[in-house]
């Protein structure tokens, strides 16, 4: 085993989960370009690090919101339907796909969430006055409340248009399995526009679903042999740190700041794929 | 926090001490397999203790995967004794279709790890698991091999092999279904 090696798996893993727990995502988005990039590690090997990363995140931090009665369990499960289906046909796509239709897949979720991340996420005004709660809805109970502590009291909430934001998950499952991220970048939007869920209750919710379905995607890898433990450990380890370093500097930094390094960061990395595939289409012919 | 909370479910604060210490024990297991295998690529080449050391992490991360599933299972007893059908059966629901990528998987290794079989399989992907192996073997092993350069196929071919004969030794018989896979790549 070569320690530097590992070592940097874990320093880099452990930078970008502290990165992404600023803004309550999984570093996975981070994670997989760095190591394809820079540590020349095969992007499948890497996305098979990546997904079990998404796991650790998901595990290491769903404890503080459930105590804090954020997660909607009943929605989660309900959701998470779509998601394992979307991660399984993920999982069918994996070793079909071609590597430099990977990287451009990859390019274009970073350049969406450097976007989404501009566009400042807040809570929809008016949505809970519609409460055409549908039948599914009202079937599973799914409707619950948070605690609101600014104003000290819970706040009920509905949850609306369920097909579409099943929809949604199932694509968010399906990019999830494919390219080792949380994939908050598709969730966000189903559960923010379709769902209609506060942000504090989707952010929370989001966490908790991430782990099911990256672990319906990571068992079939596992048990393909894609996910390869000397890359895969490190990068576990340094995702469980940084996640629980995040959520600490999430409290204090300022988040417009924390944004701007985000967009430039996603840009980045976005770029440097492109160029990387470009590049080797050059020198290779394909990849 | 709890003392703020008072109608947080016996469900919520079941599951969030399930996923707590699961991630610490999960962690643990490849910390220290890690840890394990790093002082012994330093200070010896015993090259069986390496494979063993790394298996020490290979279950942590097994475990680290089994999580989110043990959750689920958790769930469906929940609903289940709350007689709450409809969610039991969105539970069991999920839980097939994990426990079904677990097996589309299974199904996707198996032609290649059953010994004897020749090397057939590993040209499944075979423009990736070539890089794949490539990444690897210098890595887990090299300390205690003299790994020739493996770009070319013909070569990889050579090294998936090797993996799977040194492994055939120390395979422990007691966990059939995690360990082989992850030792051909390595």
């Amino acid at each position: 085993m070569d320690s530097g090696f590992a070592l940097w798996l874990f320093a880099v893993s452990l930078g970008a989960s502290a990165l992404g727990g600023m803004l309550g995502m999984a570093g996975g988005v981070f994670i997989v370009p760095v190591l394809a990039i820079f540590g020349h590690v095969d992007i499948h090997v890497a996305i098979g690090a990546s997904i079990v990363s998404v796991i650790a995140c998901s595990c290491g931090g769903a404890a503080s919101f459930l105590r804090g009665r954020l997660t909607n369990i009943r929605l989660a499960i309900t959701l998470e339907t779509a998601t394992t289906l979307g991660a399984l046909s993920g999982v069918f796509l994996f070793g079909v796909i071609p590597t430099s239709y990977l990287f451009f897949l990859f390019a274009a979720i970073l350049l969406l969430s450097a976007q989404q991340m501009m566009a400042r996420r807040g809570d929809l005004p008016g949505a809970s006055t519609v409460a055409d709660t549908e039948r599914w809805t009202a079937t599973l109970r799914l409707d619950s409340s948070y605690p609101e502590p600014t104003l000290g009291r819970d706040i009920a909430y509905h949850v609306q248009r369920l097909p579409i934001g099943m929809m949604l998950m199932f694509g968010a499952g399906l990019i999830s399995a494919l390219l080792g991220i949380g994939s908050g970048v598709l969730k966000i939007p189903a559960m923010d526009t379709a769902l209609r869920l506060p942000i504090k209750v989707s952010s929370a919710t989001s966490n908790f679903m991430i782990g099911v379905t990256a672990a319906a995607s990571a068992g079939a890898y596992f048990m393909r042999g894609d996910i390869v433990t000397a890359v895969a450990g490190p990068v576990a380890l340094g995702s469980v740190v940084g996640a629980v370093l995040g959520a600490r500097i999430l409290i204090r930094a300022s988040n417009a700041g924390i944004r701007l390094l985000f967009v430039v960061v996603l840009v980045a990395l976005a770029a440097e794929m492109l160029l990387q595939v470009c590049g080797i289409r050059f020198l290779k012919g394909s990849l | 926090m709890n003392r703020a909370t008072p109608r947080c479910a016996p469900l919520e604060r079941l599951l969030a001490g399930t996923l707590h210490y699961g991630t610490w024990l999960a962690s643990a297991a490849i910390g220290l397999g890690l840890a394990l295998a790093l002082i012994d690529s330093r200070f010896s080449a015993a090259k069986l203790t390496i494979l063993r050391d790394m298996r020490i992490a290979t279950v942590g991360i097994a475990l680290l995967i089994l999580l989110p599933v043990v959750r689920v299972i958790v769930m469906l007893i929940a609903y289940l004794r709350q007689r709450d059908y409809h969610l039991s059966a969105i539970a069991l629901l999920v839980l097939t279709i994990i426990l079904l990528g677990f097996a589309v998987g299974l199904a996707g290794s198996k032609h290649r790890d059953t010994p004897g079989i020749s090397d057939s399989g590993v040209r499944r992907n075979s423009s990736t698991s070539h890089d794949a192996s490539y990444r690897l073997i210098p890595l887990a092993t090299r300390h205690s091999l003299k790994v020739e350069s493996c770009r070319s196929s013909s070569s990889v071919r050579g090294n998936s092999e090797f993996g799977r004969s040194q492994f055939a030794e120390t395979a422990p018989r007691t966990t059939p279904m995690f360990a082989p896979q992850v030792a051909v790549r390595i």
